[in-house]
């Protein structure tokens, strides 16, 4: 039964029951001749109708005005003399206006722009990112206990540098292909040049070990290092984080094996590592190249690496350079510490372990930022809201980077090896935590020039500082790495100040969110 | 970008551009392109009086690299950019007079915001700024109250703007506002070949050395951006405000063009419903030399149907290849060759999925480019053209100088191109294609006679030499007040011509015209001897 004559039944009983009610007057009224009076309307007779309802059919019903209506009739070969023979108006722009009316009636409401799902698993994969970061460290008890400190300590920074600097590159070149709808030329990218950064970081590796020493152990240290930060950089991407823990898993289960253990052979350690880096790498260049082989390019995207780069050297460079900055500053204030002082290199965890947290909630503002432009606000509002908005997730930062700090000193202190300077550092690295926030959510804004600028002078604060600090505050012995620790809290403190004070003018600025 | 011809493109308008450029050797020419990011490579010889190619990127990224200025050139963005809001928010009047007013006030905020670009002000920052953004948002709700918002002229607006929108909008009609900020070209005429963003150029030269603007308009662009809006996947709102900006710098620069050369009569409709002056409209049709398109001596051994042109959206070839599956029911053997490069790629792929489904594989073939229009043309039997808009389409011409008889559709000016020589159905009509082309196919003595009436129309109607003419004559025309006043930018005795959107010269006029002369033809609304083809009142002879 169709819609109209239940509802015309339904009338008519309605009819039938108010009958026994009414008064006499009304008895006489006829039941039947209500149902077409006023639930079954004549066809329409009208050709226009029909026109209408076929547009509407074809294309819908929102339209913007009705030249828009014109256009699409003459598409479907509406003349003006058709307009006017067959549907009785002047012209094919008389007609579209009065069509234009009626279609306007059928069109269906806006949709609601749907909500974003939740991404309960990617929260989960970005949450582990620390512990993937600090999967390298792995290497570092067994490398120590085989080789000598000075080259040591030179190769960890050397491969750590060269690794963050060369993953940040290929990652940004990488988007920049998907950007331009070339999967296949980014996965073939990805994995020739995480092979290239292994040979540069090899090279690198025997070039100290021939010139400052450290034999075997140092050579091989450099491009293992950099072999986990191009796989790590490649399963990220590919958003293959459960590869990267299940292949790393016995090369971290073997070093706390060694650290827990007395520190028996290294080749215990270093053995399963460098296996599990070597698989994990393997697997990661073969993820990249399947992926790129899967897409299917139009030939005319297909794009060289010199295409992707033409006008982006200027973006690129300060890529690269914001990268190198970032790593410096962090990896030289833990380079004095590697060998000797266990305290102040455990007391930097608090940041490694909540970088996960602090990706998450950047790629959270991110996107809740580019939501509310939607909302009902004007600049105004979206301004003052988009400021609270990064000010709170930056708090929630330093909050977990504090926990972990907390957490850190509390063992540190259990195992009575709390001392000032792993204060120092923990505090430095919490306040890095809420800086690290804030650079992601200026390079998201494009700031990579300002970014830069900050950075070199949060790294030049550290360094100008420490004679500054161990003037001003005589303290005693270990003067060296408190006022170490101490100058670079306050290298973070200003980053901290910087960043905030080159965003805040342009966080609220629409333009933008893109 | 998808509007860029000339020379950097190919396509009818391209065709058009070089024949004139390359037809009326006694003048110089620049060609100015607006381009997608400008990394696009000229896929024209340059013959030797182009002076030089001005690309105009689009769509690059970054911005003019200006300075937002403080003070007064602030302020005349703000008073500009307000009354471009108030038209881009604005439907469409319905009163001619207020429709007039509208479109000068789009033009006035058109010209403030060029001096506001002149002035050192970086467009595109201040139109994506917050207190812009504001401003658009503010603008629309107004508009709203003002109208009601249950004005059958908002049907379906949001009664909101969201910034979201508001910034999207903002983007794209600054980066079409680009040429505003390009300094001025110089030339004794500025030549558009389409209404729409490559005006712009025209209007600057006209604004800063009083340059005459002429503007050819093969299909009707406006028509055009809203067909495109139609399938589009912009938001509503974004929809309602681009397009908004499309018509009102068509209707602009109909009001502020110095002549207005439709390539059909039937695209005058839009012209005029847009604000066109009818008194300074002259209908002008594309030719061909038909020495160039000899007519075909034989015919193919099986009955062949031939498409030659883009594979476009616009051209509607789904409903070609779905007609011929219907001639192929009544036409055993039948084939069908569709010959041009695609213009989309996905469109294409569309197109020979269709093929396939319909089991056409091998009796229907798409066939790229073809080196050889000509042999391609002869090929067929009937030449086909199904688009859903034209304007004024070379293929039908020179189809027709080929001896080959036409099936068409009945868009912009394909009727008066074909006339009585050929078949004109509606488009989308895959049985009415159909059944012209089997009619055609199973009748070859009306095959030859429609052929050989098709040949005779183009040599007494549409032939390069007769266009040339006419064009010539309209320069003559449009210079001749600027030689008398003085010369307008150029060195004096050295005119100029520009032809843009893509082309720009430099005109020597060889036979300046009288002042006598002048008077006659200004008495007569421009109908001189060379524009003997429309008239003023836009009958054609």
């Amino acid at each position: 039964m169709s819609a109209s004559a239940g509802a015309g039944t339904r009338l008519t009983s309605m009819a039938v029951a108010a009958r026994g009610l009414a008064t006499d007057e009304t008895i006489e009224m006829p039941i039947t001749g209500l149902e077409p009076m006023l639930v079954r309307p004549q066809p329409s007779t009208d050709p226009l109708d029909a026109l209408v309802a076929e547009i509407h059919a074809r294309e819908g019903g929102r339209f913007v005005d009705e030249l828009q209506v014109t256009a699409l009739l003459e598409a479907h070969g509406v003349t003006d003399r058709t307009a006017r023979v067959q549907y009785g108006y002047q012209d094919v722009f008389e007609l579209a206006r009065e069509a234009r009316v009626r279609l306007t009636g059928l069109a269906e409401r806006p949709r609601r722009r749907p909500g974003r799902r939740r991404q309960r698993g990617q929260t989960l994969r970005e949450l582990c990112h620390g512990a993937l970061y600090l999967l390298p460290c792995v290497l570092f008890p067994a490398a120590v206990a085989g080789a000598q400190p000075r080259p040591l300590v030179l190769a960890i920074v050397a491969a750590g540098l060269l690794g963050w600097v060369w993953a940040g590159g290929i990652g940004w070149l990488a988007y920049q292909y998907l950007n331009a709808g070339d999967e296949d030329a980014a996965g073939r990218f990805l994995a020739a040049s995480a092979v290239a950064g292994v040979g540069v970081a090899a090279v690198l590796g025997a070039a100290i070990a021939a010139t400052r020493g450290g034999g075997a152990a140092v050579g091989l240290l450099v491009p293992a290092v950099a072999a986990y930060q191009m796989a790590s950089t490649l399963l990220l991407f590919y958003r293959d984080e459960a590869w990267l823990v299940a292949l790393m898993s016995p090369a971290a289960l073997a070093g706390i094996a060694f650290l827990l253990g007395d520190h028996g052979v290294p080749a215990a350690a270093i053995v399963p590592a460098v296996v599990s880096i070597a698989a994990t790498f393997g697997v990661a260049v073969r993820r990249a190249l399947v992926a790129g082989a899967a897409s299917v390019v139009e030939a005319g995207r297909r794009r060289g690496l010199r295409a992707v780069l033409r006008g982006n050297w200027l973006t690129f460079s300060l890529v690269i350079t914001h990268t190198a900055l970032l790593a410096a500053l962090i990896l030289l204030a833990q380079a004095p510490y590697l060998t000797d002082r266990f305290d102040v290199l455990v007391a930097a965890l608090p940041l490694v372990v909540s970088m996960g947290f602090v990706e998450w909630r950047a790629r959270r503002f991110g996107e809740r930022s580019r939501d509310m432009l939607h909302e009902r606000w004007g600049p105004r509002g979206f301004r003052r809201r988009v400021l609270l908005l990064a000010a709170a997730n930056a708090g929630a930062c330093w909050l977990v980077a504090a926990a972990a700090a907390v957490a850190t000193l509390a063992a540190l202190r259990l195992a009575d090896r709390l001392t000032p300077a792993a204060t120092a550092m923990a505090a430095a690295n919490v306040a890095l935590a809420g800086a690290c926030f804030l650079i992601f959510v200026l390079a998201g804004l494009g700031g990579y020039g300002r970014l830069c600028v900050v950075l070199a002078l949060a790294l030049g604060a550290h360094f100008a500082a420490r004679p500054l600090v161990a003037i001003a505050v005589a303290w005693s012995s270990p003067a060296a790495a408190l006022t170490d620790t101490v100058a670079f809290l306050g290298s973070a403190v200003l980053l901290v100040g910087l960043l905030t004070a080159v965003l805040a003018p342009s966080l609220g600025h629409v333009r933008k969110y893109r | 970008m998808s509007e860029g011809t000339y020379p950097f493109a190919l396509g009818g308008v391209s065709v058009w551009c070089d024949q004139l450029v390359r037809g009326l050797p006694e003048y110089r020419w620049e060609a100015v392109a607006l381009t997608v990011d400008g990394r696009e490579r000229p896929r024209w010889d340059m013959p030797a009086n182009v002076d030089r190619v001005v690309s105009i990127p689009l769509w690059s990224a970054g911005g003019s690299g200006r300075r937002r200025p403080r003070g007064r050139p602030a302020a005349v963005f703000r008073a500009a950019y307000d009354a471009l809001l108030t038209a881009l928010t604005t439907p469409p009047e319905e009163s001619p007079h207020r429709a007039a007013v509208q479109r000068s006030r789009f033009l006035l905020a058109l010209r403030g915001l060029y001096e506001f670009a002149a002035g050192g002000g970086d467009l595109g920052a201040a139109i994506r700024s917050n207190a812009a953004l504001g401003a658009m948002q503010d603008r629309w709700r107004e508009v709203g109250a003002a109208l009601g918002f249950d004005h059958p002229a908002l049907a379906g607006r949001p009664h909101r703007l969201t910034l979201a929108d508001a910034a999207q909008a903002a983007t794209l009609i600054g980066h079409m506002l680009r040429p505003l900020a390009v300094p001025p070209v110089r030339a004794d005429v500025v030549h558009c070949a389409m209404n729409g963003l490559s005006t712009l150029v025209g209007m600057t030269a006209k604004w800063a050395h009083d340059t005459p603007l002429l503007i050819s308009e093969h299909g009707v662009y406006l028509r055009e951006r809203y067909l495109e809006q139609v399938k589009g996947d912009l938001p509503h709102a974004v929809a309602v405000l681009l397009l908004g900006f499309q018509r009102g710098v068509a209707g602009a620069a109909y009001h502020l063009a110095d002549a207005l050369a439709p390539h059909s009569a039937y695209n005058r409709r839009w012209q005029l419903r847009n604000g066109a002056d009818p008194g300074r409209m002259w209908t002008m049709y594309n030719g061909v030399a038909p020495e160039l398109f000899p007519s075909a001596k034989t015919e193919p051994d099986e009955p062949t149907i031939v498409y030659v042109g883009r594979i476009d959206p616009l051209k509607d070839l789904h409903t070609l290849i779905r007609a011929f599956a219907l001639v192929r029911e009544r036409v055993p053997g039948a084939r069908l060759r569709i010959c041009g490069a695609a213009s989309d790629l996905r469109y294409r792929d569309s197109c020979l999925a269709l093929i396939e489904q319909l089991g056409l594989t091998g009796a229907a073939r798409m066939e790229g480019s073809v080196p050889d229009v000509v042999e391609a043309y002869h090929s067929g039997n009937v030449v086909a053209l199904t688009s859903i808009s034209e304007g004024f389409p070379y293929s039908v011409v020179e189809a027709m100088a080929c001896g080959r008889t036409m099936v068409c559709t009945n868009v912009g000016g394909v009727s008066e191109a074909v006339g009585d020589a050929g078949f004109v159905v509606a488009p989308r009509d895959a049985d009415a294609i159909a059944d012209a082309c089997v009619t055609l196919l199973r009748d070859p003595e009306l095959r030859r006679e429609l052929a050989a009436k098709a040949r005779q129309r183009v040599l007494d109607r549409f032939t390069l030499a007769q266009s040339l003419d006419d064009y010539r004559g309209l320069y003559e025309q449009l210079v001749t007040p600027a030689l008398q006043r003085a010369p307008a930018g150029g060195a004096a005795g050295v005119p100029r011509a520009v032809v843009g959107r893509a082309a720009a010269g430099r005109a020597l006029i060889p036979h300046p015209v009288s002042p006598a002369e002048a008077n006659r033809r200004d008495a007569g609304g421009l109908a001189g001897p060379g524009l003997a083809r429309g008239t003023s009142a836009g009958a054609r002879r």
